[in-house]
């Protein structure tokens, strides 16, 4: 089912909702906050929509500090239902692809339950995009509760699931539009899906011989600049690695969740000292065997949007591509 | 230009076999960022150009090659991290052949990156002007004006230490590299704590880029990791993140040659170079101190003089002087 | 048989009733568990081979291996103090309440080795696990041919479980080889590194599986002895360690190449472990 929102329209819906949601918004090019009238639609935001669903902090169990106390559990329960307006398809596809890895954590899921997302097409591809050659196609609006597609007057939304049209049946700012609104849609959908074709990479990546990748002598070269630092992860809207960690104020003590970043030298190694990927190239290759090899082999999909953000923000300018390609050319 | 001398060099010194491999930068497909490369052959050197973007000093990837010969392209402050790494004893002088540039500094991605909505390319003359190539237009700016901070208060644009110069005439000395910190400084103590809790505290999110970015920051267990005991919490706490920050910059006074690369490494655009800045300040100002300027010269925290002041550690006469 | 782990991880609240400090070296020491909540100690259920994570709140989570048999009334856990979480937990006294998580992993799958002959390989204090299996098999004992066991430490003050292998030393439907690395005053037992004394035992491969556990200088060293002795890749277990979190296939810190340890292992055949990156 298709809809229309005028664009004058679109912040005072923001705020209607407001009243019933708690919403947020991309309110500038680094990120989301809840809507207070500021609103950054230009482009994709440098942090994705993942931290509503991997917070930066979730407390999972909370207890006195005294030896022998008994945990008590932690759940997320927000007073009011969460709208995310603004997520690019992308990011939304990227919370599918980690889902099938957390669908059955009761953290990520509550936080999915009681979030409706509603997407928003680019105008146009970014510079470092390449998210249809990782097989996305942005209008299928995957993981999203609605979709909206900016036009000349204003929005066409496509409802996407339950929860969207729910959302949508008593929305009067919206006019529900016929038959020719939708091919509109479509046509958008077709010219884009012909510009932009999936890449022959990952089909050779799913054929070839993970020892073989492992074993590749390119890691080396192309690990050189890179700093192991964790921008990339913590960027990406399909990193999923978490760490756990106690603290404890005064008596009050809390098990937290937190995003771990599989670039650092902690992350595999055991408390005895000894560690499996010492080496930063070791930690180089890891990241990229996950996302292109070890994930592609299970799921059938890689774990990569191609929404570029890594490749923006890296600051040894590593460029994801070039990783794909010397992984596809082997 | 610039990048045939580096790559004539290069190649040079490959063919004669006096280095292994030569580090130096390249490009990327992302028109204001470039990229650490090693190349191991004369054919490779055509990879090679003299970076308007290369924020990362070249000293962080250098440790990766121990026991090669390598050749390195050296700015100022890259020759700076080699001469303390050297002194510190994490190189061997006898492994490196350093190409020295006087160095023109180098262009801020971030202050790029704000000039136009969609960038194509940057073309740098090294000299006085840049012009920043959008789809539409091709737009002039002052190459000052969009210089990266550290090189605009950079006091060694020459590298104090390499096996050859290259011919080229670099920028003049600073005559002013602290004003940053002096604007910092010029607060009252609360408006400092607000600025560093709003600059810095709240916008970490404990990447640690900035000490990966580092060359200097090479512990081989940094102690915001160490578990038995763990000083430092995980998470986003502001005590924490403030621990972090001032330890890491303590630990480079009298060691950080302001290359600016944590700055540049943060996501966040964090002016994490201040916090080192200051403390260099204070070396200079105390001990007359300059890191990584003379390979044989003692360590500012290896060396005691009767005469050294003591002022700076004495809260009466910090009151009597205001600072405090 | 196994219950599924609990995915919400929050651990179950667990009384350490009793407390032995296995080694002369102090640094080992077992941990004697009953699960408070009766519904959750009924329906805990675990394979030998399994693990849990102990939680000592305020300090954290590891692994660690259950060292008692499915049928035994208290879960053992022996714990060797290295870490945050482990140094913590060897300074609580009897009595007091942890946290327990699990079981977690998958086990041996030791309805699959009935009708075999089964060799135990330990080395150090990785012998935990196989304390469990080897409990197990005795208890199920016609079920299984031969059992061997070839267990090796430093010095005898570093045996684990000194009592209990006592009484299998007098048992004869069980070959218990102990060993140590360097003769010592008092030890009239063999001596020698466990690789060696695999060798000289040589356990035959026919119809047989091996389980190996132990530090990876021994593991190296070992596996070439049981391949000469006929011992195929599938039949050769080994259980792997790494660094985890979440002990339930998510937080992706175990990650060996594709295999979690913590969900598709700790325990691997050496099959399988040979198409996997050396990652461990």
């Amino acid at each position: 089912m298709f809809y229309f929102l005028p664009r004058e329209a679109l912040k005072n819906w923001l705020s209607e909702i407001s009243k019933v949601h708690e919403v947020f918004v991309p309110v500038s090019p680094s990120g989301f906050g809840p809507y207070e009238g500021k609103l950054y639609l230009e482009k994709k935001t440098k942090l994705s929509a993942k931290e509503f669903f991997l917070p930066w902090r979730e407390v999972i169990l909370k207890f006195e500090a005294r030896p022998g106390a008994l945990p008590s559990p932690v759940f997320f329960e927000p007073v009011k239902e969460r709208i995310i307006f603004g997520v690019r398809p992308c990011d939304a596809k990227g919370l599918t692809l980690i889902e099938k890895v957390f669908g059955e954590d009761p953290f990520f899921q509550k936080r999915r339950e009681k979030t409706i997302l509603l997407g928003l097409l680019c105008k146009e591809p970014g510079r470092e995009c390449f998210g249809w050659a990782m097989g996305v196609n942005p209008f299928a609006g995957e993981g999203l509760d609605a979709l909206f597609l900016e036009q000349a007057e204003g929005y066409l939304v496509k409802l996407l699931s339950p929860k969207g049209e729910k959302l949508f049946k008593d929305q009067e700012a919206f006019e529900k539009v016929g038959e020719e609104a939708q091919n509109s849609f479509k046509k958008a959908e077709k010219e884009f899906l012909e510009k932009h074709p999936k890449a022959p990479a990952l089909e050779k990546l799913k054929e070839a011989d993970l020892l073989k990748l492992y074993e590749a002598d390119f890691w080396e070269g192309l690990a050189l600049p890179c700093l192991n630092c964790g921008i990339c992860t913590f960027l990406c809207p399909t990193c999923y690695c978490f760490d756990v960690q106690d603290e404890v104020v005064g008596l009050e003590g809390e098990r937290v969740r937190l995003p771990e970043a599989c670039m650092f030298e902690l992350y595999s190694r055991h408390a005895s000292g000894h560690n499996p990927r010492r080496s930063p190239v070791a930690r180089f290759r890891n990241r990229f065997m996950h996302k292109f090899k070890y994930f592609l082999d299970e799921y059938g999909e890689p774990l990569c949007v191609g929404c570029g953000r890594c490749n923006e923000e890296c600051p040894a300018g590593i460029n994801l591509w070039e990783v794909i390609r010397a992984m596809s050319t082997l | 230009m610039l990048t045939e001398k580096i790559r004539e060099i290069a190649k040079k010194l490959l063919e004669e076999g006096k280095i292994e491999a030569f580090l130096c930068y390249e490009g990327t497909s992302h028109p204001f960022r470039n990229r650490a490369v090693l190349v191991k052959s004369p054919e490779e050197v055509k990879k090679l150009l003299w970076p308007s973007f290369g924020v990362i000093n070249l000293a962080t990837p250098l440790q990766k090659l121990k026991g090669q010969k390598a050749g390195i392209l050296a700015t100022g402050c890259v020759s700076r991290a080699i001469v303390v790494l050297i002194q510190e004893g994490q190189l061997k002088r006898e492994d490196l052949f350093v190409v020295g540039v006087p160095c023109p500094g180098m262009l801020d991605p971030s202050k790029v990156r704000d000039k136009a909505p969609e960038i194509i390319d940057v073309i740098d003359d090294l000299k006085d002007e840049v012009l920043i190539v959008t789809p539409e237009d091709k737009i002039k700016f002052s190459r000052e004006e969009l210089l990266r901070n550290n090189c605009q208060e950079c006091r060694h644009p020459v590298p104090p230490l390499y096996d050859l110069l290259l011919d080229f005439s670099g920028r003049e000395k600073s005559p002013d590299p602290y004003r940053r910190v002096q604007e910092i400084e010029d607060l009252t103590l609360e408006e400092r704590w607000q600025w560093f809790e709003r600059e810095v505290l709240r916008r970490c999110f404990r990447c640690y880029a900035c000490r990966q970015a580092c060359p200097l920051c090479y512990c081989p267990t940094c102690f915001v990791d160490d578990s038995r005991p763990q000083w430092v919490g995980k998470t986003r706490d502001l005590i924490d993140t403030a621990l972090y920050h001032l330890v890491r910059a303590y630990h480079l006074a009298g060691r950080c040659v302001d290359c600016g690369s944590c700055e540049a490494a943060c996501p966040m655009d964090i002016p994490l170079r201040l916090l080192t800045k200051k403390l260099e300040k204070e070396a200079l100002l105390a001990f007359s101190f300059e890191a990584g300027l003379d390979p044989e010269a003692p360590l500012l925290f290896t060396s005691f003089d009767e005469n050294d002041p003591e002022d700076f550690m004495l809260t009466s006469e910090l009151k009597a002087s205001g600072k405090i | 048989m196994v219950a599924a782990p609990k995915k919400d991880m929050i651990p179950y609240p667990a009384r350490i009733e009793r407390t032995v400090v296995e080694t002369e070296d102090g640094l080992l020491k077992s941990f004697y568990l009953r699960l408070l909540d009766e519904e959750a100690s009924r329906e805990f259920s675990h394979r030998p081979g399994q693990f849990a994570m102990l939680s000592v709140l305020g300090k954290g989570e590891c692994p660690i291996g259950i060292a008692s048999a499915p049928s035994e009334k208290l879960l053992m856990f022996t714990v060797f103090r290295t870490g945050l979480v482990t140094d913590a937990l060897h300074r609580l006294p009897e009595g007091t309440i942890i946290g327990l998580r699990g079981p977690l992993g998958n086990g041996y799958p030791l309805e699959k080795f009935k009708g075999k002959n089964v060799v135990l390989i330990a080395g150090g204090f990785a012998v935990t696990t196989l304390r469990a299996t080897l409990v197990y098999l005795l208890e199920h004992r016609a079920d299984y041919g031969e059992i061997t066991m070839i267990y090796g430490a430093r010095n005898p003050g570093l045996l684990l479980y000194k009592p209990e292998l006592e009484a299998w030393k007098k048992r004869d439907d069980l070959k218990l080889y102990l060993t140590i690395d360097r003769e010592a005053p008092g030890w009239d037992g063999l001596v020698g590194f466990v690789p060696q004394i695999t060798e000289q035992v040589a356990p035959s491969g026919e119809n047989a599986v091996a389980l190996v556990c132990g530090p990876p200088i021994m593991i190296k060293f070992t596996l070439p002895v049981l391949e000469k002795c006929g011992f195929k890749p599938e039949d050769i277990y080994l259980s792997l360690e790494n660094r985890m979190r979440c002990g339930l296939g998510l937080c992706h810190h175990c990650n060996v190449g594709p295999f979690l340890v913590c969900k598709d292992g700790p325990v691997i055949t050496l099959a399988e472990l040979k198409k996997l990156p050396p990652e461990y």
